[in-house]
């Protein structure tokens, strides 16, 4: 089956989308969609360009372009807190529910 | 390569700033005249943060993660700071809320992906009530550093 891309941005590419991503993958893996998702990081200033390559933009920078595909603010899952709704809805995005 | 991201040098406590600005370049020029990091770096992590904030709400306590771009830094390191009366910053990802930071952990990084599991800890840290507290009550450097040493490899 094709797996389903996402990318996660912040600002410098280098700290918090990887901290993101990492947990994200944990998480996919913990609920049985590990080998469905593909992950990757980048720049904000990288995210306009690569949108259309992928299935679902995760950010934890604030966004006000218009992105080809769904963003979703992932800032929720650095604090720990009230992620369950922000993992729904990634989940309902990337067609898995 | 999975050398320690800490060093006591830069950990500062109970710094005194009126504002978020003042906050950032106290612990980004302590980065400098230790080495760490260029000069660009100070004038970089003040430009990051009005585009990208970087503001959390920690548990009971707001902290930030200022970082700059790689090109900044010759040596990667975190660098912290709390403060003896909070500043206010942005909260990352939301321009419009406000948060009352009282420790900053500062990020110079050369290069992302060599330092994963550091910035996960950090993440566990930051989640961490009572080690927060302790961090924001720590008296000296050492102290400090010994507490998140603890946590963070």
């Amino acid at each position: 089956m094709i797996k389903k891309r996402v990318l996660v941005a912040c600002g410098t590419g280098v700290a918090t989308s990887i901290a993101v991503a990492k947990k994200l993958e944990n998480i996919f893996k913990e609920r049985g969609y590990g080998d469905m998702v593909e992950i990757s990081t980048c720049t904000v200033a990288e995210m306009e360009s690569k949108a259309a390559k992928y299935d679902l933009i995760v950010t934890t920078a604030h966004n006000s372009k218009p992105m080809p595909v769904k963003v979703i603010m992932g800032v929720a899952f650095l604090i720990g807190r009230g992620t369950e709704p922000v993992l729904q809805d990634i989940l309902e995005s990337l067609g898995f529910k | 390569m999975s050398q320690s991201l800490l060093n006591p040098k830069v950990i500062l406590i109970n710094i005194e700033a009126e504002n978020r600005d003042e906050a950032l370049t106290i612990l980004a020029d302590k980065l400098e005249s230790e080495g760490f990091v260029k000069s660009s770096f100070t004038q970089a992590i003040l430009d990051r943060e009005d585009e990208f904030s970087t503001g959390l709400p920690g548990f009971g306590r707001g902290i930030a993660i200022p970082h700059a771009d790689p090109q900044h830094v010759n040596m990667s390191v975190m660098a912290i700071a709390t403060l003896r009366k909070s500043v206010q910053f942005r909260m990352m990802g939301n321009h419009d809320e406000l948060i009352d930071v009282e420790v900053m952990f500062m990020l110079a990084l050369k290069e992302s992906h060599s330092h994963m599991s550091v910035l996960q800890s950090l993440m566990d840290v930051i989640q961490n009530e009572s080690l927060l507290t302790h961090i924001k009550e720590a008296a000296t450097p050492d102290a400090l550093y010994a507490l998140v040493s603890a946590h963070i490899a």
